[in-house]
């Protein structure tokens, strides 16, 4: 007895779709939290406010700052902002503009004859633009991860001005960071998906992040304020002696005791003050103590202003030295012409050193081998190669088709290949299946693909025309109809 | 169980070299010129990277994971397992190392929790090779490890049932018993049902007809056994050797469930595991952890299947080979990529 099933539908096309949320299938793309953005947003101000503090101009860092703040505002509140920036990110954008209309800005200002155009105003809104575009892409993680990083730059280069607490101010912004990227951190895991846990949840586990980033900071900021004050001790001695100048972590070489009636003749300053004679010692950390001559007693020694003052361990005052001349010195007395020899030294070394290092990078990029490509993305490019010679011989693959359903539509039609749907076949696993397919099928298809081009190449203008025309119109009727 | 792992590698992220760079800059500059901010900032961020990498090294290196898998699986459809992780300090996150990335969950405690492993094609699953990954407090580098778990029991990946309209022949018993279903006979009433189209007029049962105002029929046990057996050709592996066998395990289920006697013939490679590759680098290739069917088989098994699950077991390993079996006197259905066919 023979009873045959009606005939089955192919089954690969109408295969139910599994349950599964393609959607999951990579790497989340975290947004950033609000708090996460306000920290970024710190780092970033903070390095433009030293920049212009730097300068001792203030406005431009107020303008930018608030123009940064208005474009990630803007983001924030209104939806469809980010969908600008998926192919590039603010940060790129952002500066490109600025430089661009700047730029333009030279060049109309040069071309009209106005150089006003090109005034502090002109280029400052042309970094304010900059700016807007920067914040109007303030929402993705992975992106604003850089700007710490870039807002460290600025931060160092500020702290070569040596004026103000610098040390402070540096590692303010290292504490912002660290404190901006952890934020950015706890955000990225909140984007993964959470087990199924089958009991009952850890109670401390929202505090695994602070821990991280109380230990991050501490020994961070530890070791690095260790190794500055280690590598900055110049010994281990008690005194300086034979120095007429002395350095301070704040006034550096710039403290002249000459000024201030102390004689350099002997091994340490010394001086008289209202009859009681006094030497001045420098501990290694570079604070200055006073020494009474005559008790042996010994006192700190503080510059307040342009003052010296010596206070015992109650803060009252022992001894006040004033310049001898009365006037400051740096005020009265002609502007020195500014050293740049430290600076252009170290700008000298920096250069040397990317030089080397895109050296270094050239030549392993030169000499590393090219990846192989992987079984689909070679597969994709065999697919791509069947596609342009289908396309040429006007069977390209239509919308929804199969790889294996064309390679059978184009052996059957244009290219008369009876290995053509093989090669299809393979592709197909190669896309799809669980095994790549091994170097021998790699060659081998590749070999079709190349014979099937040879053997068949492109027809010509006339003949596509009357392929065309033959469509259009149908076989001709035979004779006997 | 005995458990496979990597070591663990680092992997940095897109800021960690620009940071580290940074780090070098300043602490040139501070040597340079001697600036203590300069050295501070160079020397802090450096740490800090170091800190970032040793904190995400030891988070990975202290994760030992457990699996317990379902008993059974269908091929393209996700699986839950039981995940027991231990020595998790900090959060980690537990993906499966295939191709494409699947869905990574994130484990923040010592608690069994359930994940999903993605779909796998018809096959034998020995292994499980996972990936463990964390980063460092500041996200500067990610640490990673493949753990593969070999399991007990190799998990039978069997095809997805697909949907078939099979005219059944005429059942014909080949032996004496009391089957459930069986055709022969009226000995044992099993139930009343209200009728359908198709039902023999014979079978009304008018006392329940009169009862419940419509017509109501008897359904009989008999005491004869009906067999069938099923012969499956998967042809090629890949779509066709899946829709072949699923269209055999559809026919098996509904023959069971008619309360037949159904024996699956299949041309089968063998149960033997392959040999477990070493764990590498989960920031690199995925690692292979399905075995499926062969091309062409070396032995039939032609075993007599009593539940869903058997018939799944059976299928997950058939392959395109011949069918070396005894002669059957019950019904012989073949199951093949071009259809069914009864004999």
């Amino acid at each position: 007895m023979d009873v045959s099933a009606p005939p089955q539908p192919p089954p690969p096309e109408e295969a139910p779709p599994p349950p599964w949320r393609a959607a999951r299938l990579v790497v989340p793309e975290a947004d950033a939290s609000a708090t996460s953005q306000v920290a970024v947003y710190l780092v970033a101000v903070y390095a433009v406010g030293l920049v212009t503090w730097a300068i001792d101009v203030l406005w431009p860092g107020v303008v930018l700052a608030a123009v940064l703040g208005g474009g990630a505002v803007v983001a924030a509140t209104v939806p469809g902002v980010r969908r600008q920036f998926r192919h590039a990110p603010g940060l790129v954008l952002g500066p490109i503009l600025a430089v661009g209309l700047l730029v333009l800005l030279g060049v109309l200002s040069a071309v009209t004859g106005m150089g006003g155009l090109f005034g502090p105003v002109g280029a400052m809104a042309c970094l304010a633009a900059g700016a807007f575009v920067v914040g109007l892409d303030w929402c993705d993680v992975a992106r604003l991860r850089a700007v710490p990083v870039l807002a460290g730059l600025p931060v160092v280069l500020v702290s070569l001005s040596d004026q103000g607490p610098m040390l402070v101010f540096s590692l303010g912004w290292l504490a912002l960071a660290v404190l901006a990227l952890w934020s950015l951190e706890c955000d990225q895991r909140a984007a993964y998906v959470d087990v199924r846990a089958l009991g009952p949840a850890a109670t401390d586990g929202g505090d695994v992040g602070s821990r991280d980033l109380a230990g991050a900071l501490l020994v961070a900021m530890a070791i690095g304020l260790l190794f500055a004050f280690s590598a900055s001790m110049p010994s281990c001695s008690l005194s300086l002696p034979g120095t007429d100048r002395i350095s301070l972590p704040s006034v550096g070489e710039r403290l002249d005791l000459s000024r201030y009636g102390f004689r350099l003749d002997g091994d340490l300053p010394e001086i008289d003050h209202e009859g009681v004679p006094y030497r001045l010692h420098t501990t290694p950390s570079g604070h200055m103590i006073l020494e009474d001559l005559r008790t042996g007693e010994r006192y700190p020694v503080f510059q307040e202003g342009d003052l010296l003052v010596a206070r015992d361990r109650n803060g009252e005052v022992v001894a006040v030295f004033r310049p001898v001349d009365g006037d400051p010195p740096d005020d009265a007395a002609p502007s020195e012409p500014r050293d740049w020899s430290g600076p252009l030294r170290v700008l000298g070394v920096l250069l040397a050193v990317g030089a080397l290092t895109a050296l270094a990078w050239w030549l392993w990029r030169r000499r590393r081998p090219p990846a192989p490509p992987s079984s689909r993305a070679w597969a994709e490019q065999q697919v791509r190669r069947l596609d342009r010679l289908g396309d040429r011989h006007g069977e390209g693959r239509r919308a929804a088709e199969t790889v294996a359903c064309h390679t059978r539509r184009l052996a059957a039609g244009p290219l008369p290949d009876e290995r053509l749907p093989e090669v299809g076949r393979v592709l197909s696993d190669a896309l799809f299946g669980p095994n790549p397919p091994t170097m021998a099928t790699r060659l081998w298809v590749e070999q079709v693909i190349d014979q099937v081009t040879e053997a068949h190449p492109a027809p010509g203008r006339r003949e596509r025309r009357r392929r065309a025309s033959t469509t259009l119109t149908g076989p001709p009727p035979s004779s006997g109809a | 169980v005995d458990r496979l792992e990597s070591r663990v590698h680092l992997k940095r992220s897109g800021i960690t070299g620009g940071l580290v760079v940074l780090g070098l800059v300043a602490g040139l500059i501070g040597l340079l010129a001697d600036g203590r901010p300069q050295m501070a900032v160079g020397a802090a961020v450096l740490t800090a990277v170091v800190v970032d990498a040793l904190a995400a090294h030891f988070t990975v290196a202290s994760v030992q994971l457990g699996l317990h898998g379902p008993p059974e699986a269908v091929a393209g459809e996700p699986t839950e397992w039981v995940l027991h992780p231990r020595g998790v300090r900090r959060p980690v996150v537990v993906s499966p190392a295939v191709m494409p990335r699947s869905p990574r969950a994130l484990v923040r405690a010592d608690v069994p929790a359930l994940v999903t492993l993605p779909p796998t094609p018809r096959g034998l699953v020995h292994q499980v090779a996972l990936d463990v990954t964390a980063t460092g407090p500041v996200g500067l580098y990610q640490a990673g490890r493949r753990v593969i778990v070999p399991l007990a029991t190799p998990l039978a990946v069997g095809p997805a049932r697909w949907p078939v309209a099979v005219e059944w022949p005429r059942p014909r018993a080949v032996g004496f018993g009391l089957t459930q279903g069986a055709p022969l006979g009226d000995d044992l009433v099993r139930s009343i049902r209200p009728y359908t189209r198709g039902d023999e007029r014979r079978r009304i049962h008018w006392r329940s007809t009169a009862h419940h105002g419509r017509l109501m029929v008897r359904e009989h046990d008999g005491t004869g056994v009906v067999a069938v057996r099923v012969l499956v050709e998967p042809g090629t592996t890949g779509p066709q050797g899946d829709y072949a066998t699923g269209m055999a395990a559809t026919i098996a289920d509904e023959a069971l469930a008619r309360g037949w006697l159904v024996q699956l013939v299949t041309a089968d490679r063998g149960h033997a595991g392959p040999a477990s590759p070493a764990p590498t680098n989960p920031f690199k290739a995925p690692h292979p952890v399905v075995v499926p069917a062969g091309p062409v088989a070396t032995t039939t098994r032609a075993e007599r299947v009593t539940s869903t699950r058997a018939v799944s077991h059976q299928l997950a390993t058939a392959a395109q080979g011949p069918l070396l079996a005894p002669p059957w006197p019950g019904l012989t259905c073949h199951v093949s990529p071009a259809g069914v066919r009864w004999t």
